[in-house]
């Protein structure tokens, strides 16, 4: 799990915990990494003893940079990133603990996807038959017993996400690093996907998941580190997110016929925070966005309106972390 | 371990070379040097051999190890394959390592054939010495271009086949004349080896081809070993 940095939602953790209960697997002590005038990772802290951890922020938060550092491909401008105690920049031989399966869709496309995946459990250490047979195996527990002997270049993107999952567990590792392992994935990839990860998880593998969409974290796990701007802003319970959400306040995007005329309806409910009144449209700001969705289509079919769309700017996790930003920022100013 | 996970990135590399079209383009540059030698063959003298032997060792082999060798390190960035390799308990060098035991015999093999065939076909002229002179140059040539294509290819890893095809038909193409620059020249060296050079020493050119060749392997090793991920689009 990552620890606690101390508040709910509060200023990035600057030290670590007082006391640990149990020994880190992944640990990142004051990581900070640069690239010339951009700062891609700042002071960041994070603590993870088992389980399955979401690495959970908006597309450019650092995640991705995170994860390479973690596995060894980056090493950090300051500060130290271990696995089992041991930089994998430095120590090449400590990677055999750890599987990787990384954002990008390259593979190499000329292979089929058991030539793939045997050489990856080959240069973890196996001998050629039994890599063969646990690229078989490990090919087969995702969904590719029939593919797997089809070239790579003619794999749909799901069916290569697949295959890329297979190679970062084919040689048993105790830590699974997987950036955005669901992203592009038809329904069926992904219902797959996330079985496995989750019966890897009850093998009892320590698996960091980096996401920017919440209820891919959620179907994976309720713990959760918020990453945004390089920072860490939040860590623990995927539901403490949820009240971040709830508290922030809601925009609903309403196009109809006379939507004065659904202002004035919407004016006199009591959790409706703001209207702002376009010449189409009306836009909807509330505490309490189930309300709202409950609400508009009575009052629609009540005024009798042609609803035209419905949106909510806010249906991803930027506006958020901006939120949570501004939060943090406000938080820390008061203090001082 | 850096040998068995060579030996798997030999195979891939094997593998992936056999699945494309890059072999193609070779095996189209080894009918240069022995077209060049029909074409020459009434010439008086060694003409139509010389011409063919040049051909291989100016053209057939630095293409060949551009082709196929500079994309050693940047092949794998570009297509962030590394990502799968760096993140295993293998020595960076086996990347190089195993795209170098596949494709330095392989460039050799196919300059070696063209070697061979231009010698049967200028006919004649050339004796047996010529061609063993020829076949030592050649295979000096294949290992010489392919460590420098390794050393440049990783030197500009966005564009390593641009680069080493650059310094091959340019600068390569005249250093060897120059007689205060051509130690600098892989080409000059080979063309020693492989006597095209009457006043040239070979220990001295076997010499100065193998510490060009090192400084370029090392050159190649370090950008490997050192070399990141650049920051991508997350």
């Amino acid at each position: 799990m990552a620890s606690a940095p101390g508040p709910e939602v509060g200023p990035p953790p600057s030290a670590p915990p007082a006391s640990a209960p149990r020994p880190a697997v992944v640990e990142v002590r004051e990581v900070s990494r640069w690239y010339g005038q951009v700062i891609a990772l700042a002071n960041v802290w994070m603590r993870v003893e088992g389980g399955i951890v979401g690495l959970l922020g908006p597309n450019g938060a650092g995640k991705s940079t995170l994860m390479k550092i973690l596995a060894g491909l980056m090493a950090p401008s300051r500060g130290v990133a271990l696995v089992h105690g041991r930089s994998l920049w430095h120590d090449a031989e400590a990677r055999r603990r750890l599987g990787y399966c990384p954002e990008h869709e390259g593979v190499y496309d000329e292979l089929t996807a058991r030539e793939f995946v045997t050489a990856m459990a080959e240069l973890s250490g196996f001998e050629s038959s039994v890599a063969r047979k646990r690229a078989a195996e490990a090919l087969d527990s995702v969904g590719l017993a029939d593919a797997m002997d089809r070239r790579l270049k003619g794999y749909s993107k799901g069916m290569r996400q697949r295959a890329k999952l297979a190679q970062a567990f084919v040689h048993d590792p105790d830590v699974l690093l997987l950036d955005e392992p669901l992203t592009g994935c038809d329904p069926l990839a992904r219902t797959q996907i996330v079985a496995r990860i989750q019966e890897l998880a009850k093998a009892g593998k320590v698996i960091i998941v980096s996401s920017h969409v919440l209820y891919e974290v959620e179907a994976l796990t309720r713990e959760i580190v918020l990453i945004h701007r390089g920072r860490v802003l939040a860590e623990g319970n995927v539901y403490r997110l949820r009240e971040l959400i709830d508290r922030h306040p809601h925009r609903v995007r309403v196009e109809c016929t006379r939507p004065r005329a659904l202002a004035a309806r919407l004016a006199e409910q009591d959790h409706v925070v703001r209207l702002t009144l376009g010449e189409h449209a009306i836009e909807i700001e509330t505490r309490q966005p189930d309300r709202l969705y409950d609400s508009l289509p009575r009052e629609v079919l009540e005024l009798g309106l042609e609803l035209k769309s419905l949106s909510s700017p806010d249906n991803n996790l930027q506006a958020v972390f901006e939120y949570l930003t501004a939060y943090w920022q406000g938080t820390t100013e008061s203090q001082t | 371990m850096l040998v068995p996970a060579a030996k798997v990135l030999a195979r891939l590399a094997w593998l992936r070379l056999i699945r494309g079209r890059t072999l193609y383009v070779t095996g189209v540059l080894a009918v240069v040097p022995i077209v060049l030698a029909a074409i020459a063959r009434g010439e008086p003298k060694k003409a139509a051999w010389e011409a063919s032997l040049e051909a291989v060792l100016r053209f057939v082999i630095p293409l060949g190890a551009a082709i196929h060798v500079s994309g050693a390190v940047g092949d794998e960035l570009e297509q962030k394959t590394f990502t799968y390799l760096w993140s295993r308990p293998i020595p960076r060098a086996s990347v190089i390592a195993g795209r170098l035991a596949v494709m330095t015999p392989l460039i050799f093999g196919v300059a070696a054939l063209a070697t061979l065939v231009s010698f049967l076909v200028a006919g004649g002229t050339t004796g047996a010495d010529d061609l063993m002179a020829g076949l030592a140059g050649a295979g000096a040539s294949a290992l010489g271009c392919s460590l420098f294509a390794v050393g440049g290819g990783a030197l500009f890893p966005r564009q390593p086949m641009l680069f080493t095809m650059g310094v091959f038909l340019t600068v390569e193409q005249f250093l060897f004349a120059i007689p205060a620059a051509k130690h600098l020249s892989i080409v000059s060296h080979t063309r020693v080896i492989a006597g095209l050079e009457a006043d040239g020493s070979k220990g001295a050119a076997a010499f100065g081809l193998a510490l060009l060749s090192a400084g370029w392997l090392a050159i190649g090793l370090y950008r490997n070993a050192t070399v990141e991920l650049a920051a991508s689009k997350e």
